[in-house]
């Protein structure tokens, strides 16, 4: 019930300005993006406001080299509309933004908002198979890929997250993500995004990602190998989709239970792993 | 039979349309803001079981603009009940404004009255509270226990059925002997069900604001489906006589039930009476998820025994009902479990009911569309499948060798009534057979039925079941209306039937205007303003367009005759010999007077009087609307995922008198039902702390999650009714659970017993 | 703080508390259209068009709002008439029923028809995902904005 009470209300237009009112780390201090969880969600203390819309960009770029530039500020709805987004690795982007809360959230959630929160994520395993990286704001520019921006806790120290970084794409490349949930606007209980390369003829790299376990993301990095070395014949699917639920830890939640939860990392992993089979075939 | 009408039968736009979608400030927030206005804000107990020793209000009664704290010390500790029924309500006098005890995680601690919300929730965060925590309650059994913790240990509670044992409530009804019955059948099945708590989730929450008019008359204007019994139950509480207090209920955003309580009347009324100034308060969403009330959760056996040829022998139903911390409606929505579910297979010699409503430290249960007829539906129409299987018949036509007809009666109408003996009744209308006929045609029955065909990890079923609900409560409910006419022949109808989303008022009108012979827009409505209005029981109990209806289309007949005597003497005709037609009284020549020139003359002319009349209706009979349900469901066995694709609800309301907002009944009762059968779940921790306490939480249906959904109006026409119509409103919400779980049942061959049908549980149900 | 919106047209100079939403905000200046059904961005009573876009009012801060053109349900309809077609045909198709989560709804799917001047049902759907309603079950109410639809690019083709 108790919400924050804020006192003051800054419009940086550098990201420097911002980064002064930040960089102390004081906890009473939150930077402002697209508004969504804030608005509902700040701790009682926080009572100060630093609102980024002026000084982080918004667009996105799609550079010649394939790589894909997003600024912090773009909304959801306009990365659902952007066409390079829309054919980077087969179309995931697209595929999982279009399920992603709704359009009321989409047209004001940010990236760079939504990333530094770092809850429960559809896009976060989307970002982490595609090897995404982030551009962060400490006083200088670092870039980092997006695993280690949360395995490091960057998100939770001081610092403004300035743009995400998606690679460039190998030419015979595709994934696809897949969420369960109990209705169309609903948390996931379970989600799993998976991205494979092929290098030649072999399995270049293989990235299986689940999420909402319901801890934010986690590679199986085991049936990545099998992929490598067995391919994505449908044997080896269910292998890998075994061996997927083994090494994805889940919790019991009020949603599901962790036993219902493993048995989701199998049946998805095999089904999205299937569908990447799938376009890759039809590339 | 609708083409022998002109305004009934069509649909017309709502009444109050042009308001709604222009976004006219028409509900009670909405609403300009008298000056002076105190927010009140509700503290609630984080404790499901415990005893409040001492309450300290002080630091809370300095903070800036607080003007009034309420808890137990300072309030009335007359026991009443919330329950919004008629007088005397048949619900136990278990609650108290604030009690020394909570008794559910969501119950009332105090209140505080200040200038702003944000200084009355500011207050309330000071106010400390000791508690003496007691053992919570958290189930059925857990009540049930010998030795159990007892919930209501006052003194001075009334008509509980059995306090020491938390009995809330307990009821048995019989016809003939079950047990013997049951004994004497070639094939038995027995099936016992278990349904969750569930909330209505209207999308404008409780909203209520009081102030004094100029004479010092309190003014409640409410979120409420009852303002007359607000007006009575308000009056009682706080020492105000009924004329002292006028009640307004303008638009209000959904009820389904749960504004069938009077929930939160009581504080700003109180604070007005106390400060002298306006008051307003307003459930948070929070607040509405869990200090509100709910669907009573229920474990219920049903025992059904056929002889070899089909034929019903022997139908027993045992209910074990969760009230929650109080009784409200707990007794009644028991009885209906039964009142709305056992006749409709009344070929049965041998019935049998017995059912006891308990406290537990869990929410309160409430009225919720269905009321009763949800719960027992499931296990009854899922027994009859697999009684039907038994006997190697079709569910269909198993069904119709059953359901009771046209000119037939059940023992159980006298048995089982509203918390109490019921009332003789002969079925007077009846078109279940073609509700099944074109049901079973639209979803491809006979095409699909035990076919189980397969798409990858996907199977597909067909299931359905039938229902009857009713149309008011016999003899115990009561409407009334008033219609005055003006001097363009416009007319104005008082109704204290209470629109609360449904198209009430719209459909009264047409009803009065059809009887009147003025289009629609000559008919001005006025609703559920106790000053203004003559009385009306409110809308529940699938009451309205039958009760409400039946008094409105009196009312007019009425005047209808008061014209015809005054047209009489203008057009030197005799009375009889004259109709209303078209807004004029047309004789048998060519002779005719408009209802324009009456109205002129009656007001200015000769003879001076005012055309009008005020007509009651007492409902004799409640006859049922029956329903034939259908859906095809795809059930994913890797993850037990139940997608419902398409649903088909045939329904024989009567006469539909907008055939659009009558439809639009069927489809959101479905919705609501559907998202029952499948997600919407109140889920609880240990202690009784809810988990689910808003939409992101608690899911009810989106568009995305709704299924292709077609409703099928069924020509019918009830005698006793306005118009030939009976009622639509609740009946569809039953459907859901039992035709969804004979579909699981046709694509898998498991039978689910539990709701709601998740994936996981429909997974651990798929493998043993 | 001192903030200035332009609501339908028309400015609104407020001074508010730094933390109030828009949807507080809007409510406190008479735009009672926009309903407070959850505060908590679940249930879409509360949209309003931001640019055209449709946003849940009740998860923006009102300063975030300044500098961009906020239209409500009451701005809808053109100055000469008395509905827009999404308001129109929902009381023709009978997708009213309490008319609570009616303008956020209408709202909505007026950003849908700018995207989309055609879309199917299931489009119709998709869009309106956030916009929840208790009583209708939203069959009439993807009718009525299908009927809207049909008007609108008729509108636009006779130019």
């Amino acid at each position: 019930m108790s919400r924050p009470s804020i006192a003051e209300y800054h419009r940086p237009s550098t990201v420097e300005e911002a980064w002064s009112h930040v960089s102390d780390g004081s906890p009473s201090v939150r930077i402002l993006s697209g508004g969504t969880d804030l608005t509902i969600s700040a701790p009682p203390d926080v009572d100060t406001l630093v609102d980024v819309a002026r000084c982080l960009d918004h667009s996105i770029e799609a550079r010649r080299d394939g790589s894909i530039r997003i600024g912090a500020m773009t909304t959801f709805t306009d990365m659902l509309l952007n066409d390079a987004l829309g054919s980077y690795a087969a179309g995931v982007m697209p595929e999982m933004l279009s399920d992603l809360g709704n359009p009321l959230l989409r047209n004001i959630s940010t990236i760079g908002g939504h990333l530094a929160r770092g809850k429960l994520s559809d896009v976060v395993p989307v970002l982490v198979a595609l090897d995404a990286e982030v551009v962060v704001y400490q006083g200088d520019e670092k870039q980092m890929t997006i695993q280690r921006y949360y395995d490091e806790s960057v998100h939770r120290s001081p610092h403004l997250l300035t743009e995400v970084v998606l690679p460039v794409a190998v030419k015979r490349s595709a994934a696809a993500f897949l969420r369960f949930a109990r209705t169309a606007f609903d948390f996931p209980m379970l989600n799993v995004c998976c991205r494979i390369d092929f290098d030649g003829h072999m399995v270049g790299a293989a990235r299986i990602v689940c999420g909402a376990t319901p801890l934010r993301s986690q590679r199986a990095s085991g049936a990545e190998s099998w992929i490598r070395e067995h391919g994505l014949e449908a044997r080896a699917i269910e292998a890998a989709a075994r061996r997927a639920r083994e090494e994805i830890h889940t919790r019991d939640g009020w949603v599901a239970s962790a036993e219902y939860r493993s048995h989701l990392v199998e049946v998805l992993t095999s089904r999205c792993l299937t569908e990447v089979a799938r376009r890759l075939a039809a590339r | 039979m609708a083409d022998k009408f002109n305004v009934v039968g069509i649909s017309a736009h709502r009444v109050d349309g042009r308001g709604l979608v222009t976004g006219k400030p028409v509900f009670v927030d909405d609403l300009p803001k008298h000056p002076g206005l105190l927010h009140v804000a509700l503290l609630t107990s984080p404790h499901a079981h415990a005893r409040i020793t001492s309450i300290d209000t002080r630091a809370a009664e300095q903070v800036e603009g607080i003007a009034l704290v309420l808890d137990h010390r300072n309030t009335p500790h007359r026991r009443y009940t919330t329950a919004g029924q008629g007088y005397p309500e048949p619900s136990p006098y278990d609650s108290r404004m604030f009690d020394t005890k909570v008794r559910w995680v969501g119950d009332r601690v105090a209140a505080v009255a200040a200038d702003t919300l944000e200084s009355a929730e500011r207050a309330l965060g000071l106010i400390e509270v000791d508690y003496e925590m007691l053992d919570p309650v958290l189930s059925i059994d857990e009540a049930l226990a010998d030795g159990a913790p007892v919930i209501h240990d006052e003194d001075d509670a009334l008509d509980v059925w059995d306090a020491e044992r938390n009995i809330s409530a307990h009821m048995v009804a019989s016809a003939g002997d079950a047990e013997k019955g049951l004994a004497e059948s070639d094939v038995v099945v027995e099936v016992t069900t278990e349904t969750h708590y569930a909330q209505h989730a209207p999308l404008e929450p409780h909203v209520v604001s009081t102030f004094l008019d100029e004479q010092g008359r309190l003014v409640i204007v409410s979120s409420t489906q009852v303002p007359f019994h607000v007006r009575r139950i308000i009056g009682r509480l706080l020492d105000v006589p009924v004329h002292g207090i006028r009640v307004i209920k303008p638009r209000i955003g959904g009820g389904f039930g749960v504004k069938q309580e009077v929930l939160i009347e009581d504080l700003p009324s109180l604070v007005t009476l106390r400060t002298g100034r306006p008051a307003q308060m307003v459930y948070t969403r929070e607040q509405e998820f869990i200090s509100s009330r709910t669907r009573h959760p229920m474990r219920i056996r049903v025992r059904l025994g056929a002889k070899d040829d089909g034929t019903l022998h022997a139908l027993a139903m045992d209910v074990l009902s969760n009230t929650g911390a109080y009784g409200t409606h707990g007794l009644t929505v028991l009885s209906n479990v039964g009142s709305k579910t056992l006749p409709l297979y009344n070929k049965a010699p041998h019935v049998s009911f017995r059912g006891d409503a308990v406290y537990t430290n869990l929410p309160v249960g409430g009225a919720y569309r269905g009321y009763g007829a949800t719960q027992g539906y499931f296990p009854l129409e899922t027994a009859v499948d697999r009684l039907a299987g038994e006997l190697g018949m079709d569910a269909l036509e198993w069904r119709s060798l059953n359901h009771i007809r046209e000119g037939e009666t059940s023992p159980i109408f006298v048995a089982l009534g509203e918390g109490r003996e019921g009332v003789e009744q002969t079925i007077t209308s009846c078109e279940l057979d073609e509700c099944i006929r074109l049901g079973a045609e639209r979803i491809g029955w006979s095409e699909k039925r035990g076919k189980r065909e397969r798409e990858g990890s996907k199977v597909h079923g067909v299931g359905m079941s039938v229902h009857m609900q009713g149309s008011g409560i016999p003899m115990i409910d009561m409407g009334a209306a008033t219609i005055k006419m003006n001097d363009d022949g416009s007319f104005n109808l008082l109704v204290g039937a209470t629109d609360l989303g449904t198209g009430s008022d719209t459909i009264l009108a047409q009803i009065a205007a059809e009887v009147l012979a003025v289009p629609l827009e000559s008919v001005i409505v006025t609703s559920s303003d106790t000053d203004i209005t003559p009385f009306d029981v409110g809308a529940y109990a699938s009451s309205t367009t039958y009760v409400s209806g039946m008094a409105v289309q009196k009312a007019a007949e009425e005047v209808r005759e008061q014209i015809l005597e005054v047209a009489a003497l203008m057009l030197e005709a005799d009375p009889g010999e004259l109709e209303l037609v078209d807004e004029r009284v047309v004789a048998g020549d060519d002779r005719s007077v408009s209802l324009a020139n009456i109205g002129i003359r009656t007001l200015y002319g000769v003879e001076q009087q005012q055309i009008g009349a005020t007509a009651s209706f007492v409902p004799e009979l409640s006859p049922p609307p029956f329903l034939a349900s259908f859906c095809e469901v795809a059930v994913d066995e890797s993850t037990g995922r139940v997608d419902v694709l398409r649903y088909v609800a045939a329904i024989d309301c009567g006469t539909a008198i907008n055939p659009k907002l009558a439809e639009g009944q069927l489809e959101g009762a479905i919705a609501n039902g559907i998202g029952f059968a499948l997600f919407e779940e109140m889920i609880f921790d240990a202690e009784g702390h809810p988990k689910t306490p808003d939409f992101a939480r608690y899911k009810i249906p989106g568009p995305m999650d709704m299924p292709e959904l077609e409703t099928i109006l069924v020509d019918s026409y009830e005698p006793t009714g306005p118009m030939g119509a009976k009622s639509v409103s609740e009946i569809g919400i039953n459907a859901p659970i039992p035709t969804i779980a004979n579909a699981i049942y046709d694509a898998t061959g498991v039978w689910l017993t539990e709701t709601p049908f998740t994936p996981e549980r429909v997974w651990r149900a798929l493998n043993g | 703080m001192r903030i200035t919106l332009r609501i339908n047209d028309n400015e609104l100079r407020a001074e508010i508390a730094p933390g109030a939403t828009l949807l507080e905000t809007l409510r406190a200046n008479g735009y009672t259209s926009v309903k407070d059904g959850c505060a908590n961005g679940d249930c879409g009573t509360c949209a309003v068009l931001l640019d055209g876009r449709a946003a849940a009012s009740c998860l923006l801060f009102a300063a975030q709002a300044e500098g961009k053109e906020i239209t409500t349900i009451e701005g809808l309809a053109g100055a000469d008439e008395a509905y827009h077609p999404l308001q129109q045909t929902m009381l023709d198709a009978g997708g009213v029923q309490c008319g609570y989560c009616i303008p956020g709804m209408i709202l909505t799917a007026s950003d849908l028809l700018a995207l989309n001047p055609s879309p199917t049902r299931a489009d119709i759907a998709e869009y309106l995902v956030g916009n929840l309603c208790r009583c209708t079950g939203y069959v009439k109410q993807i009718d009525a904005i299908e009927m809207a639809a049909a008007i609108l690019s008729e509108g636009a083709i006779d130019g």
